[in-house]
Parts: structure tokens; C-alpha cells; sequence
């Protein structure tokens, strides 16, 4: 059976190659695309004349063929060079290590938020069916849905920052005169928490609750429908009836039988935040001037700087696969028939 | 003695959006003890809805008035929501429809089993010993390897074998009285009768009481002791099955087997059921519901209480004008 299970995990992996390929191609050609010329961009100094820019573009390798150009990006992908940014001068890859931790801590903050409001309402609106808690339910709903995550956090800034000033100032992850502790993991609460420094962890924490809150606002509208839909599914089933009819207890009925046949279709959904959470939240860390990914490679696309920009489609393509099999995973572990079905 | 279940004028109504419906009306209805009673009728008669209503599990929008639904003769409408849950699985089983969605599908049938066991254990049941009484209530009933079977899930298992499961549910708790609800409608025909054969000899080697809700005379005259035919939510005939079944007296029970194929020689002998059954919606129901297709009606079917005749000490008929 694990043996089974290994396999199939290896054959997925290997069915994401031509999506991760199709990927590659389509950010390739739709940066080349956009208007703006990295060689004259990176030009520095208006006494450079034209020569002086053709130098440049043959140093980045612009003068070659767009194929010519494909297939030494493609050689170097596959040994892992993911080129220099123009605007930090460091490696591509060095510069995503650096912020895809603040960016995943972020995410799961955010990310647990939205499970903590969601699935508890959910769960009770369902249960209680058109009782007030079902009402509340739909107003948080219809927030969550119409309000763009940004404006949410212009809103949570101003009340918060702005007018009762009891959040810190809205920028990064730490105050400016708070000294970061050493970088090993990237996660600024584990790390602060490694060298025992409980009032950076609780900085730091304390930091991350307005963009997590921001963040985890669109997502409180599809999880919590889900949730309250799963689990009405499964409270009118025959099985549900059926244990009832036996006189099984009321909270094994719910906690044993309703809750996992309604988790199933939140499952789904838990991936899908979760991966959009972690690629698509660039407005979020520019409001906030958080150090992550997105912030970054928004800079990297105003500068026409290519390598970044190729780089993290390409990561948040693979963080996207990566999510969709962990879910599968997951859904399999709780589902025997998603194991038949292979 | 007292009957097992004795249910006297039960009355249920539904409110719903569209108005209140009239499901059930003073329903009569008893089983004795070791006696299989089977409750036939086409569908939408109010027959699953009776079963369901002895258990309360019709939902929060029923309004049920009865004047007794006694179980050994106590009054099962006293109990408090929480004490009725002894009563159900415990004294009163129930067997559905379509096993296979009855169980937990993500559960496996042996724990679902073990639930049920441990729901109504006297005192703390150890896990390993319910587990050890489900498996020998499987095999009492015939079931082959009950103990790889209790590891499997409803999906891996058949329709057939997952109805068997669900007869050993029922079976578990040693209750005093089973609903079977259409237990072999969704068994195709060979796999019915292995399932019908199990149910009834566990039941009467038991001495535990049947009521047997179907829409299959056939299934019905075969295995049972006595006959309720039920029409738009009213009983209209109780009798023996083997005079209700040959010789019916009510116009209905008539139709309702003239429709059947069989013991029929041609096929030109089949009678199709006329109209419909009344929407149970309207508040000017006749008096009786079956008067708008009945072939014998007079004015005074719809508008005085129709009396529930004996024709003998256990056969009765509620109709003005049964067949002789």
C-alpha cells in the first residue's frame, strides 16, 4: 500500500513537468513582450551612447535569438540558475530564499485565521440552520466576498494605526529599532524563538496580524460556504439518519460522521487559498511593505528586470502543484475511495 | 399481554413553505410480539413516513399527534429526547432503504458496528470486546471472514453484503422490534431473497417483531404474518396476509393487487392503478382519501368519518362498502 501510494505521488510529480514547461514558455515569451527594453533600462547615465548599450545587451545575452535565448534559459533552469537580478545584483535564487520565508509566514498566519472564522461559523450555521448564527454567517460572507483585501487593510490601518493607534506602524515585519535575530529558518517568530527572545516573537506576531487579517479576508467567503454547504450535505445523508435511527450520540454523530464527509469538499478549497494566498498577495505585502516575494517581483516587473519575474511565476507554479498533490494527499488519507479510484 | 407496538390514531402533518401537509391520518397499527407485519402500499402512502414517526426521526417541521405509540406497552411519546435514544437501535432497529448510503462512507462498517454496540452499552464496553460481539453477530448470520469484512468500507463491499451489515446492526443491540424499510428494493432480484431469507429467520429465531414496509405484495405474502394496506396516509385494510392478499376486501387492496403480475395468466388480466393520489396539501381532503379513484364511491365517502369495520376478530376495513 505505500509502496502504492509512493508510485502514485512520483507519477503526479512527473505530470506537473509539462505544466511547469507550459509555464516556462508562456512567461518566457509574454515578458519579451511587454513594452520597455532591459538593455536601455539598465543603460545607467545619459552619456552612454549607443554603443555602450549594445554592450549591454550582448552581456545579458538580448542579442541572440528569442529560441537562442529560450534554450540557454531552459539549460540553466535545469541546473538550477535561475540568473541575476539587475536591480540587487545578487543571484535570483539567493534573493528568493531571503523573502519566501517572510512570505510562507505570512501565508499561514493568514491562512489559520481564515480557518479559525471560517470553518467554526460554518460548521455552527449549518447545525443551526436559518437560526442567527446562519444569518451571521451570510453577513460575514457577503463582507468577505465584496471587500477587495487591500481596501480592508486600508481600512484595518487607519482604525487601528491611524485613529486608536494600537497596532505598530504598518512597514515589514519588525520595527525599525527592533535587532532581527539571526537568519536560520527565515520565520522571524522561529527564529526570534531559538534564541529565546520572546519579545521579538511577540513582535513579530504582533506585525503580522493586520496584513494576515488582510490577507485572509477573501478567503473567509469560499471556505465558509463550503463548510456550511459540506456539512449540510452530510447532516441530511442517509448515513446520518441512519446512525441517528441507531441512537448513536449526538456529538459522535457530529464530530465522527457529519464532519469528515463535509471536510472533503473544504479540502479542495484549502488548497486553493492556500496556494493563492502564497503567490497572488502582492498587493497585501506592497501595503504593507512586507519583505516577500510579491512585493519583490512587482519591483522586478516595473524595472523589466527578466530573470525575477521568470523565476517566481515559475515558483508559485510549483508551489501551486506541490499544494494541489498535498491535498490529494490528504483527501486520500481521510477518503478510502479516493485510494480506489487510484 | 401487550402487542409490541401498538399505535393508536397517529397523526402527522407537516408544515412546509407551501403549506401544511396532511401525511398521516389516525393510523392504527399493531404488531405483536414475534409477529411480522408488513405495511404495503404504493409509493407516497405514508408508509416509510409511520416507520419513520415510531423512531421521531421525521424532522423538525413534523407536528405528530397520537394517542398512543406504545412500545410492550409503554408510551413511547413521554420520553424525553434523551431518554429516547435508549430506545432507539436499543428496543427498536431500523433497516434502509439503500444500505449502501446508510453506512458512514468513510468509515469502516466494522466501527460502524462498534458505534452502535457501544451507544447503548449497559456500562463501559471495552473497544475489543464490541468488536469481538459484531464479529459474532456476523457470523451468526452467515457472514464469511466478519473480520476482514469489519475492516472494509461501504465502497469496497456490495449492495448485498452492505444490506447484510446493516441486518447486523439492527440485529446488534438485540432489539425488540425492526422497521424494515424497503430493505431489498435497491437488491437486485437474486441477492433480494438471500437478504429477505437472513432478515426473516434471524428475526424469528429471535421472536423479534417485524414491521416490514414495502411496495412488494409478492415479498409481502411470502414472509409475512399480516397485511396493512396504506392509501394517501390512511390505513385502509388489516388482515391476515394470506386473506388480505387472496381475497382483499377493500376496493383499494383490489386495485392496488389487480395491478400486480402476479399469479396472473395473461397479461391482458393486469389492471394499471387509476388517478392518482390526492395532494395531501389540500385542506378539503375527502373523508375518505381514496374516494376521488375508487370505483364504488357514494357521497357519503367524503363527507362522513369513515368507521373502521371488523369483518373478523383480526381483519378490519375502513370503507363504507368492502368487497364481500
Amino acid at each position: 500500500m505505500k509502496y502504492r501510494t509512493l508510485r502514485l505521488i512520483l507519477w503526479r510529480l512527473l505530470m506537473a513537468l509539462p505544466i511547469l514547461f507550459g509555464v516556462i514558455v508562456v512567461t518566457f515569451v509574454l515578458i519579451r513582450a511587454l513594452p520597455g527594453d532591459p538593455a536601455i533600462a539598465y543603460a545607467s547615465g545619459p552619456s552612454m551612447d549607443q554603443e555602450d548599450i549594445e554592450a549591454i545587451r550582448r552581456a545579458m545575452g538580448l542579442d541572440k535569438s528569442v529560441f537562442q535565448q529560450f534554450l540557454i534559459y531552459l539549460s540553466n533552469i535545469a541546473h538550477l540558475n535561475f540568473g541575476t537580478s539587475m536591480i540587487t545584483g545578487q543571484p535570483v535564487l539567493q534573493d528568493f530564499a531571503e523573502r519566501l520565508p517572510a512570505t510562507i509566514e505570512l501565508a499561514i498566519v493568514a491562512f489559520a485565521m481564515s480557518l479559525i472564522v471560517a470553518l467554526p461559523v460554518g460548521v455552527l450555521a449549518a447545525v443551526y440552520r436559518d437560526s442567527w448564527i446562519d444569518q451571521l454567517s451570510r453577513v460575514i460572507t457577503s463582507i468577505s466576498a465584496a471587500m477587495p483585501g487591500f481596501f480592508f487593510g486600508l481600512i484595518l490601518i487607519f482604525i487601528f494605526y491611524f485613529v486608536l493607534s494600537l497596532a505598530p506602524e504598518p512597514i515589514g515585519r519588525l520595527s525599525g529599532w527592533t535587532i532581527a535575530p539571526p537568519t536560520v529558518t527565515g520565520f522571524m517568530t522561529i527564529d526570534a524563538a531559538l534564541i529565546g527572545d520572546w519579545e521579538v516573537v511577540r513582535e513579530a506576531i504582533v506585525k503580522m496580524l493586520m496584513p494576515a487579517a488582510s490577507m485572509a479576508i477573501f478567503a473567509v467567503a469560499p471556505l465558509m460556504r463550503m463548510m456550511r454547504g459540506g456539512m449540510i450535505d452530510a447532516l441530511d445523508s442517509d448515513y446520518i439518519k441512519a446512525a441517528r435511527a441507531y441512537g448513536v450520540p449526538g456529538w459522535k454523530i457530529l464530530l465522527q460522521y457529519a464532519l469528515p464527509n463535509a471536510m472533503l469538499p473544504v479540502l479542495a478549497t484549502m488548497g486553493m487559498v492556500l496556494s493563492t494566498m502564497l503567490g497572488a498577495n502582492i498587493m497585501i505585502e506592497k501595503l504593507f511593505a512586507w519583505p516577500g516575494i510579491g512585493s519583490y517581483s512587482v519591483n522586478a516587473l516595473i524595472g523589466v528586470d527578466y530573470a525575477p519575474v521568470q523565476a517566481f511565476v515559475l515558483i508559485v507554479a510549483v508551489l501551486f502543484v506541490l499544494m494541489t498533490l498535498a491535498i490529494d494527499i490528504l483527501s486520500a488519507a481521510i477518503d478510502p475511495r479516493y485510494k480506489l479510484k487510484g | 399481554m401487550n402487542a409490541m407496538l401498538d399505535i393508536r390514531d397517529l397523526t402527522l402533518e407537516f408544515e412546509t413553505p407551501g403549506g401544511l401537509v396532511h401525511a398521516l391520518d389516525r393510523v392504527n397499527l399493531s404488531v405483536e410480539r414475534g409477529e411480522c407485519v408488513a405495511l404495503v402500499g404504493e409509493s407516497g402512502s405514508g408508509k416509510s413516513i409511520t416507520g419513520m414517526s415510531i423512531l421521531r426521526l421525521n424532522g423538525a417541521n413534523a407536528r405528530i399527534a397520537a394517542d398512543q405509540i406504545a412500545l410492550d406497552g409503554g408510551d413511547l411519546q413521554g420520553l424525553s429526547d434523551r431518554a429516547f435514544q435508549t430506545v432507539r437501535g436499543r428496543r427498536i432497529a431500523m433497516i434502509f432503504q439503500n444500505a449502501k448510503s446508510a453506512l458512514n462512507p468513510l468509515r469502516k462498517v466494522g466501527d460502524t458496528l462498534t458505534d452502535i454496540l457501544r451507544a447503548h452499552a449497559p456500562e463501559k464496553l471495552t473497544r475489543r470486546a464490541a468488536r469481538a460481539r459484531v464479529q459474532e453477530v456476523l457470523e451468526q448470520i452467515g457472514i464469511h471472514q466478519a473480520e476482514d469484512r469489519m475492516l472494509a468500507y461501504p465502497a469496497e463491499l456490495s449492495g448485498g453484503m452492505c444490506q447484510r451489515i446493516m441486518i447486523a446492526a439492527a440485529l446488534v443491540c438485540e432489539p425488540e422490534l425492526i422497521i424494515a424499510d424497503e430493505p431489498t428494493s435497491a437488491l437486485d432480484v437474486t441477492t433480494q431473497a438471500k437478504v429477505m431469507d437472513l432478515l426473516m429467520s434471524a428475526c424469528r429465531t429471535r421472536g423479534v417483531a417485524v414491521l416490514f414496509i414495502t411496495h412488494d405484495l409478492a415479498l409481502a405474502s411470502a414472509y409475512c404474518d399480516r397485511a396493512v394496506v396504506m392509501h394517501a396516509g390512511q390505513m385502509l385494510e388489516d388482515g391476515p396476509a394470506d386473506e388480505v392478499f387472496v381475497r382483499p376486501r377493500h376496493p383499494y387492496s383490489r386495485m392496488l393487487l389487480d395491478s400486480m403480475p402476479y399469479g396472473k395468466d395473461a397479461a391482458e388480466e393486469l389492471k394499471p392503478m387509476g388517478g392518482n393520489l390526492p395532494d395531501l396539501r389540500r385542506d378539503d381532503l375527502p373523508s375518505c382519501r381514496f374516494a376521488d379513484r375508487c370505483p364504488r364511491v357514494q357521497p357519503c365517502c367524503r363527507t362522513a368519518a369513515v368507521p373502521q369495520t371488523a369483518l373478523r376478530d383480526d381483519h378490519t376495513v375502513r370503507c363504507f362498502f368492502p368487497h364481500d
